[in-house]
């Protein structure tokens, strides 16, 4: 069950993705019907997915869709434990971007310990055994077994 | 080569030591993430995908379909002992399986799911021998035409069976098709919607694309829950061999479960899931005790876990004899193929045996293996069940994070997962199945090709489409499709209107 709001705002974002594919499509160049150009099926898709959209703000406009107070989203956004998303989102991004830097060892390591890390408990030193454990292991299967060239970094 | 022949043929080439070992992996990881909720099939293909390009086209489609026949057997071990279903198309195990176990017969409900998986994996694998050769025979006579509207009705009827709003997932699967034509366009080399980036000049793989909408997503809904205990059943899991009464009980709804998980398996969009849902209610429908569906029938465990195991072998027909697949998991492993430089359809027979008898023989040994693995082996499955999700987690990141980096051997690959996974949570979140995306997302070069083949040969005329008797019958599926879709709103918006004039 959505809400009427919910449902027409969802509307909204698909017509306006359609509608932007679809302009992308045609400057790309569509073509004709008896030789398609590399635009022809991108147009098609934006169409399509405009026209799905459109459905959607009828059907909230013309109320065919249930309604019940306090829709999907508000629930959705109390429910989610933002902390624990966040940092773990934090930490992979961060591995992204210590990669090349840092190199794949120091890397990982520093990554595992703060995956690993328990925030209720605040016990540094299990998760500073299992990413050294992780990192170790990693090390040894993927560098010098199966030779996964890795960005050095610092790592001597 | 008759069939015979093929088949001993697929069996040397299963038996092999390296491919025998390789099988093991598969059906031993495939019962592993069966076994624990948070992470399905889908996930560790697209996450092991990279590992396997060190290895043999054939050795590596060995690993990834035991993954997934393997998850099958180890979502049934979860649903009974607590209560979870580790794989979507378990859930109906839970219902009598788990009330089995809380009777103290958690070993009989293990037993029969396993034996019964057996047996319809086992039946499953005939009938695909048997069908999928004449399949592909009819299949050379298909053109672009009649390709288009077998894969138009693959992803409408994929959208229409996924969990979610219909609406929802064709605006996903228009969403899919658009993102599989970023890079260069095939027929006339045009660059198309790289947007100045050079990164997307070569398309999206589609790797960290899968990485990223199912291994990273999945993870981060499970990581909010955290701290949410397990309850295992704690009683010691004796008697795993059924008695002859549980057998008596069960013949019949495992034979008819393995009949209808494999016509229903063949349907695309069909599957696993849609198969076992539909054998619990016929069971209950036919038994002579309906009320003891949902308080320990153990016909309510044999049936539904007979029929996603034949359905699983019967999802490969379509992939195999045209190319098309009807399940997510599928599209995955067609998007394995072609990474491995194979392209499934009715030319994988003649072009590539081994990769076809090598695979289905392999299916029987490891539906052998599977037995081991889930029967003395189940004291194991339960040891790992108590494993805490919170030791679980860093690795399967950590894994996704070495496969997104080792596809491209850039760390651009892992930004790239990293932004789905991100646009995974978050549609997740908002009821959106990512499925449509991704199974558009593996379709749309074929789907791009066909339909341009197919208005360049009519000289424009989409009548094309609907003179051919299989496309037009395709289509037609999925108008009905689509309308059965519309027809509900339109129902309720008149009975709406209607109450509010009273």
């Amino acid at each position: 069950m959505i809400t009427k709001r919910i449902r027409r705002g969802e509307g909204f974002f698909w017509l306006a993705m359609g509608i932007f594919i679809g302009i992308v499509a045609m400057r790309t160049g569509v073509g004709a019907v008896k030789e398609p150009g590399p635009g022809f099926i991108a147009l098609a898709a934006g169409l399509f997915m405009a026209g799905v959209g459109l459905v959607m703000i009828l059907t909230a406009l013309l109320g065919a869709v249930s309604i019940r107070n306090g829709g999907p989203l508000s629930r959705v956004l109390s429910s989610i434990s933002w902390s624990r998303v966040l940092c773990t989102l934090g930490l992979l991004f961060g591995y992204a971007f210590l990669l090349d830097r840092l190199g794949h060892v120091l890397a990982t390591f520093l990554v595992m310990w703060g995956l690993f890390y328990d925030w209720d408990k605040k016990n540094p030193v299990m998760s500073l055994l299992l990413s050294v454990l992780v990192t170790g292991i990693s090390y040894l299967f993927f560098e010098k077994l199966l030779l996964v060239r890795f960005p050095k970094g610092i790592w001597p | 080569m008759d069939l015979f022949s093929s088949l001993i043929y697929g069996f040397g080439l299963a038996l092999q030591p390296s491919n025998l070992l390789f099988c093991f992996i598969g059906v031993f990881l495939g019962t592993l993430v069966g076994v624990l909720p948070g992470i399905g099939p889908v996930g560790t293909i697209a996450l092991l995908l990279p590992l396997t390009f060190k290895l043999s086209p054939v050795t590596g489609i060995i690993m990834l379909a035991g993954i997934y026949y393997g998850s099958m057997y180890g979502g049934s071990t979860t649903s009974i002992l607590i209560n979870i279903p580790g794989e979507t198309s378990s859930v109906v195990t839970c219902l009598d399986g788990y009330q089995m176990a809380l009777r103290g017969r958690a070993g009989p409900a293990l037993g029969i799911a396993a034996f019964g998986s057996f047996i319809a994996g086992s039946a499953g694998l005939a009938g695909l021998v048997l069908i999928a050769n004449p399949l592909a025979d009819l299949a050379v006579k298909f053109g672009p035409a009649e390709y288009f509207s077998l894969l138009c009705l693959g992803l409408v009827a994929l959208t229409f069976l996924s969990q979610g709003s219909v609406l929802r997932g064709l605006s996903m699967a228009s969403l899919g098709l658009f993102l599989s034509l970023i890079g260069q366009d095939v027929v006339t080399g045009t660059i198309r919607f790289s947007f100045g980036l050079v990164r997307l000049e070569g398309g999206l793989d589609l790797v960290p694309v899968m990485m990223g909408l199912f291994g990273i997503s999945e993870v981060l809904l499970n990581v909010e829950k955290l701290g949410d205990e397990r309850h295992i059943v704690k009683a010691e899991i004796t008697n795993l061999l059924p008695s002859k009464s549980d057998w008596r009980q069960s013949a019949m709804p495992i034979a008819r479960g393995t009949i209808l998980g494999f016509f229903l398996g063949l349907l695309p969009g069909g599957g696993a899931i849609m198969s076992s849902f539909f054998s619990y209610t016929v069971e209950k429908k036919l038994s002579r005790h309906p009320e003891n569906f949902g308080q320990g029938a153990i016909e309510g465990v044999a049936g539904p876990e007979s029929a996603n195991n034949s359905a699983t072998s019967a999802a490969f027909i379509p992939l195999f004899s045209l190319g098309i697949p009807g399940t997510m998991t599928t599209a995955i492993l067609l998007g394995a193929f072609i990474i491995h430089g194979v392209q499934p359809g009715p030319m994988l027979l003649s072009q590539h045996p081994e990769i076809f008898w090598g695979t289905v023989a392999s299916m029987y040994v490891g539906n052998v293996l599977l037995l081991v693995l889930n029967l003395p082996l189940i004291g194991m499955w339960v040891q790992l069940l108590r494993a805490p999700y919170r030791t679980l987690f860093p690795l399967i990141l950590f894994f996704c994070l070495v496969g997104a980096f080792s596809g491209s051997m850039d760390t651009a690959g892992i930004y790239l997962m990293l932004i789905f996974g991100v646009a995974g949570y978050v549609l997740r979140k908002l009821s959106y199945e990512p499925a449509p995306l991704v199974l558009a997302f593996v379709l749309g070069p074929m789907f791009e090709r066909n339909l341009r083949q197919a208005l360049i040969i009519s000289d424009g005329s989409p009548m094309v489409f609907l003179t051919h008797p299989i496309s037009l019958g395709a289509l037609l599926i999925c108008f009905l499709f689509l309308l059965w879709a519309i027809l509900p709103s339109l129902r309720r918006k008149r009975r709406l209107a209607m109450s509010e004039e009273q």
